[in-house]
């Protein structure tokens, strides 16, 4: 059973991340997933056997994508090929929204492939809810925006992580992806309380939730995705979800990645923390 | 747009990428963790992510190279010819071209190179469309007098890579998971299709190669077989080996 859809994006279940290494389990085993979530970048330049993939699993699963490079925040003119692109593969897959970062990847026609942290100023929604506009006007739908990782902080920042993504979120419409091993990284890295975030987030927005695993180096924390959810975001996930009345979630696993059986029971773990209707 | 943002994302597009990390970090401050611990996380995460890139599209060559001589010639590439485009699919042709321009890069230098030639030209047919590939049975109806004019189109994923060292020979020691080993020359013309039951590597003489690559062109039969200096007797082999291999996609004879 699965909650009613939000902002008109329905509650798709218990997804995991495709990544190349399920390719072959996915495509000769047909396991029962609930949905996939692709990067969208992996697919967008290609012509070849990515695509040929995407296309037959698209006909099996529901398909959700999940970007890093729009680079929403970055003050460069915003590349519209890049969102033509986005638009065509969500075409193609039939994909049911379109997620990336709340981050700026590069700028000054560099590119970092990394998600790189903003101000949280005034000045940067303004110009991040001017691009998120946009983009939505491409898609002809809610852009879903996710919350990322941080390792430091600006001091020109004005409000919170929270308080930026609620106002984005009402200036734009936009969706958000709440990451909830994300608030608990950056929640240790940066120093805030967990439960302030979420109290902070816009709940009507939210239409998926993201779980992963991540490295504690005791003083610091790195969202690795290398390694199975821990039970403090697990906890998180079921608070996240409780409060939200419920949303699609799904699994990210990148590195030192186990089978795909493995990494699908991870993922369904999440039944264990979230409310009897949906576990069901 | 912001000014200030513009600025503050300048200021830390600089510190990440840069070789030394920045002394003034008053801009950010703030966080629990250190502000050279964090930034350190974004410095090494931007490095490695693309040395993962170019180890991911170029493994041959880090075995024949070895992984720290590998990850010296990417970070030569990193910061050399820094990545410009959205997504990290085409970043991989970079180390190409840092090998072009600096052949002296590695010790191996012009094998690195022919096998970084090889190794690109297969991550480029997996990304090609697929093509159905020439039937054999087109060529029987083109009449005896056409020949000459025959031209063929080429399979959208057909690469030929010319070399005067075995690197087939080499991408299949890494296959194996040997390590890869620097052979004594030998020149060849390696080609690499991508068909429905998946990529395909052969090898043909420099003048086969030739004779394909002119025909993959576009040049008439007539005219290709003359620049490439092949024996006339053996055409019919090498368009036989070329067309089941999956190097042709269609045959047009002289009605156009």
């Amino acid at each position: 059973m699965t909650s009613p859809p939000r902002l008109g994006l329905a509650d798709l279940g218990i997804g995991v991340g495709l990544r190349t290494v399920h390719y072959r389990h996915l495509l000769e085993q047909r396991p029962e997933v609930d949905f996939l979530e692709i990067i969208s970048d992996n697919y967008m330049e290609s012509a070849g056997r990515p695509l040929e993939i995407l296309d037959e699993l698209a006909a099996r699963h529901p398909i959700v994508m999940h970007g890093v490079s729009l680079s929403i925040g970055s003050t460069d003119r915003l590349d519209r090929a890049y969102v033509r692109s986005l638009v065509r593969l969500r075409d193609r897959c039939r994909a049911r929204w379109v997620s990336d970062h709340l981050c700026f990847t590069g700028v000054a026609g560099r590119n970092t492939h990394d998600l790189l942290p903003l101000p949280y100023t005034r000045a940067a929604l303004e110009h991040i809810a001017g691009r998120i506009r946009t983009v939505q006007d491409a898609l002809g739908a809610p852009l879903v925006i996710e919350n990322p990782s941080t390792y430091v902080a600006w001091q020109a920042s004005q409000m919170p992580e929270w308080e930026f993504l609620s106002e984005l979120c009402r200036l734009t419409g936009c969706g958000l992806l709440l990451d909830v091993n994300n608030v608990y990284v950056s929640a240790r890295n940066i120093g805030f309380d967990p439960q302030e975030y979420l109290a902070g987030v816009p709940w009507p927005h939210v239409v998926q939730f993201h779980i992963a695993g991540h490295t504690d180096n005791g003083d610091h924390v790195t969202d690795t995705h290398d390694h199975p959810v821990i039970s403090p975001v697990w906890k998180l996930l079921g608070q996240a979800w409780r409060r939200s009345g419920g949303a699609s979630v799904l699994l990210e696993w990148d590195a030192q990645i186990p089978p795909f059986p493995e990494v699908h029971a991870e993922a369904l773990k999440a039944r264990r923390v979230l409310p009897a209707q949906r576990a069901a | 747009m912001s000014t200030a943002l513009a600025v503050a994302e300048r200021w830390l597009l600089h510190a990440v990428t840069r070789q030394h990390a920045p002394k003034d970090t008053r801009r950010l401050g703030g966080a629990r963790v250190p502000v050279e611990v964090g930034l350190g996380i974004y410095r090494n995460a931007y490095r490695s992510r693309l040395i993962d890139s170019l180890a991911d599209d170029y493994p041959a060559l880090q075995s024949l190279l070895g992984q720290e001589s590998f990850a010296s010639l990417a970070e030569s590439v990193i910061t050399a010819l820094p990545p410009t485009d959205a997504t990290l699919n085409r970043f991989g042709r970079r180390l190409l071209s840092y090998l072009r321009r600096h052949p002296q890069a590695t010790s191996h230098g012009g094998l690195a190179l022919d096998l970084a030639r090889l190794e690109w030209a297969i991550v480029e047919a997996i990304h090609a469309p697929l093509a159905l590939a020439l039937d054999q049975a087109a060529f029987g109806a083109i009449p005896a007098d056409s020949w000459p004019e025959v031209r063929l189109q080429s399979s959208p994923s057909l690469r030929l890579i010319a070399s005067r060292r075995p690197i087939d020979a080499c991408y299949c020691q890494h296959l194996r998971g040997e390590p890869v080993t620097a052979p004594d020359p030998a020149s060849e013309v390696v080609a690499v299709v991508r068909r429905p039951e998946g990529l395909q590597r052969r090898r043909f003489t420099p003048a086969e190669g030739r004779l394909i690559a002119r025909l993959a062109r576009g040049i008439p039969l007539g005219k290709a077989l003359t620049d490439c200096r092949l024996d006339p007797a053996a055409l019919g082999g090498v368009l036989r080996d070329a067309t089941e291999f999956g190097c042709f996609s269609r045959v047009f004879g002289d009605e156009s």
